[in-house]
């Protein structure tokens, strides 16, 4: 008898061999119940057939705007880099940038509400919480120091400052993801791409230049994540939320 | 159908393409990561990659095409690299139907949320031969060599997943 993994795989037209699909159609043609087993295998999978649905506006926009300032790199100068970390260099400056971009506007436009300003989500209520966003701002506040120090530093120090700093934001990131913050997780893990970028950059002029900016960049990425965790933190008695502002 | 260009893409055929496409490879790589951020991120990355390669794109393929497979390979990366946070079924499209007869779009919004909770059932493996195999059609050879195992495997691979899923709808029916 025929199992269903043999007529799947003559329904999806792969992994038969010829003698195979020919036994299968032979089977087919003489056999009422097979065909009636391939056609509700067919419905069965038909109905596990997704449709397509459409891409959110703001997500639409994000991806745009991503593509444009793309556009505007490739047309501006190229800069030789150590490749260090590969394709995320250029993604890296353009994520920091849409998100720097998405948090002006979210302080320019602030969402108008009755209700309390949400607070991190945490797997535990109250002061778990609140431990966990203290943590992450002494991390923001110490990270912060040791990056703006990074253009006094020679190459090798340097490397070594930003590889415990990345280090230590993967630790966060996955911090968050598991405290059930992915707001939080999502702009942490934006500032990874930023610091490989200045990873890659070497001691020439226009490099240091770069440095600069990105540790400016940084620092500002830091201090705006900072400033939403130190707005919710005095007041213990807000409503927890399963969302972060951001 | 988005118009297949007939030089190297210029910005614009990317912005049209996004407009177009970008809820398929967006959904796509939300199959595979379950998760809205991982899956919007391996869009984003797909577009840049596919910017950045553009003059690499072979006329003969589709853009959307293209950018679509980049999407998928990046999601599947990304979805190595980390533990997926759990997504709420409501953000799958498991049960918008457009062009489905009336019953088959009722069985789709009625099994939705059931079905996005047999797709968590599955394991993570599972799942991705599934969607690369049933719903982005892609070769099991092919599907083999992305996950690094045989065909042979990728083949079993499918079958629990498949059957899994069948099993799941049977329930639903009350069927045995």
């Amino acid at each position: 008898m025929m199992n269903d993994d043999t007529l799947l795989l003559y329904h999806l037209n792969d992994g038969l061999t010829n003698a195979e699909r020919a036994e299968v159609e032979a089977a087919l043609a003489t056999d009422e119940v097979l065909r009636a087993r391939l056609a509700r295998l067919a419905a069965d999978l038909d109905t596990l057939r997704p449709v397509e649905a459409g891409l959110p506006d703001d997500m639409l926009l994000r991806l745009k705007a991503s593509l444009e300032r793309a556009a505007a790199s490739a047309a501006a100068p190229a800069k030789p880099v150590r490749r260090r970390f590969g394709w995320g260099l250029g993604f890296g400056v353009f994520a920091a940038g849409t998100l720097a971009l998405l948090i002006g506007l979210r302080v320019l436009h602030p969402p108008v509400t009755d209700e309390a300003p949400p607070t991190i989500a945490t797997n535990a209520a109250g002061d778990d919480s609140a431990r966990f966003e203290r943590s992450v701002r002494w991390y923001l506040v110490d990270a912060s120091q040791q990056l703006a120090g990074l253009g006094a530093l020679p190459q090798p120090e340097r490397d070594a400052v930003l590889d415990k700093v990345l280090a230590q934001n993967r630790l966060y990131v996955a911090a968050a993801e598991r405290a059930e913050a992915p707001a939080l997780a999502r702009s942490l893990r934006a500032l990874t791409p930023v610091m490989e970028t200045l990873g890659a950059l070497g001691d020439s002029a226009g490099d240091a230049t770069a440095l600069e900016g990105g540790i400016a960049q940084l620092g500002f990425e830091m201090k705006v994540i900072q400033a939403r965790l130190v707005l919710r933190a005095p007041d213990s008695q807000r409503v927890p939320s399963r969302t972060m502002l951001l | 159908m988005f118009d297949l260009p007939t030089r190297v893409p210029a910005l614009d055929d990317f912005h049209a393409v996004v407009k177009q496409r970008g809820g398929r490879w967006y959904h796509a790589c939300l199959r595979i990561t379950r998760d809205a951020g991982l899956a919007e991120d391996a869009v984003q990355d797909a577009l840049l990659k596919a910017w950045d390669r553009r003059d690499s794109f072979r006329q003969d393929a589709e853009l959307d095409t293209w950018i679509h497979r980049i999407a998928l390979n990046a999601a599947l990366d990304l979805v190595r690299k980390r533990n997926p946070e759990s997504v709420d079924p409501d953000q799958l499209d498991l049960h918008e139907g457009t062009a489905a007869s009336p019953e088959t779009q009722y069985t789709r919004q009625s099994f939705g949320n059931d079905l996005s909770g047999a797709m968590e059932r599955l394991t993570q493996l599972e799942r991705e031969c599934f969607v690369l195999k049933h719903i982005e059609g892609w070769p099991l050879a092919d599907i083999a060599e992305r996950q690094k195992c045989t065909v042979n495997n990728a083949k079993q691979t499918l079958f629990r997943a498949v059957r899994k899923l069948r099993a799941d709808l049977n329930d639903w029916r009350g069927e045995a």
